[in-house]
């Protein structure tokens, strides 16, 4: 049988809107659709081709959900690039990672604490993209003094 | 029936292997997938044979390899294609890490992966 990635996303989407008609149909809990996530810097670090890992170092744990601007959908096989300074506050290949997210579009990165850079709060660059959506490119500033974070990502939908 | 996946953003290469497969082996259900964010839901573990371009925007095949490994797919279903010639394509993908690292426009590699298409349509047609 010769069939072609048409016919499989049709399906894709059937299942996509059975799964998640509610959100589909209604956005965030609140009934708030969701925005997308605002843009911050990208620097000049970014590099493509981050190797797919999750763990970077130990101490400090980044975890969300990457969702689609307007519905809120949870976007699964999306990916999320991160890179940071290490503890010495130095970009480097040991601090670029990717993820693709799994099922309701969750990711998770265990790394160190980025180390400061120059006058800025400690960070943690993030690019995200997803089939059907723009790249948003953005970052996430650890408070001081916790080991955790939640940080959800909204794409808006690609450009025609 | 056994189950061939192509993903590569080159349209026209992509078409064509597609329908060589289809025309010299079709016992096979062949699925190509010219983007590789749509590829990514497309890997799964029972995947006969996956068929991976190394240079595409956003999700290179290197990547796509490291998923489908994470997701249980055996590294011998898999090949990586490329237009670079086989001491980079090794460079990038050191033997062993996947069944074959193959340069997509030499004749000579082209046999061997018709030598892997009708091996696979052997095993679909059965003993």
């Amino acid at each position: 049988m010769w069939y072609t990635m048409t016919q499989c996303l049709a399906l894709g989407l059937l299942f996509t809107t059975l799964a998640f008609g509610q959100a589909a149909a209604g956005g965030d809990e609140k009934g708030v659709p969701c925005k997308p996530t605002e843009e911050d810097e990208m620097g000049p670090f970014y590099r493509p081709g981050a190797p797919l890992r999750s763990v970077l170092g130990s101490g400090y744990i980044l975890s969300g959900t990457v969702r689609a601007a307007g519905d809120c959908r949870p976007l699964d096989n999306a990916l999320v690039e991160f890179w940071m300074t290490g503890p010495d506050g130095h970009y480097s290949d040991a601090y670029r990672a990717a993820v693709i997210t799994g099922v309701a579009g969750r990711y998770r990165l265990e790394t160190d604490l980025p180390g400061i850079y120059g006058s800025r709060p400690i960070h943690i660059h993030i690019r995200a993209e997803a089939y059907g959506h723009a790249a948003v490119t953005t970052q996430h500033y650890p408070a001081k003094g916790q080991s955790t974070a939640t940080f959800d990502l909204v794409l808006p939908p690609a450009k025609p | 029936m056994k189950t061939v996946l192509i993903i590569d953003d080159d349209r026209l290469f992509l078409n064509y292997l597609g329908d060589y497969i289809h025309e010299r082996c079709p016992s096979l259900d062949v699925v190509t997938c010219d983007d590789p964010f749509r590829g990514l839901a497309a890997i799964t573990s029972d995947i006969d044979l996956l068929l991976l371009d190394l240079e595409m925007p956003g999700i290179d095949g290197r990547k796509l390899l490291d998923y489908a490994l994470s997701k249980g797919l055996d590294r011998s279903h898999i090949i990586i294609l490329s237009g670079h010639d086989a001491d980079y394509l090794h460079a990038c993908i050191p033997m062993g890490e996947c069944l074959a690292v193959m340069n997509k426009h030499e004749a000579r590699q082209k046999e061997v992966l018709d030598m892997i298409f009708d091996s696979l349509q052997q095993k679909s047609e059965g003993p």
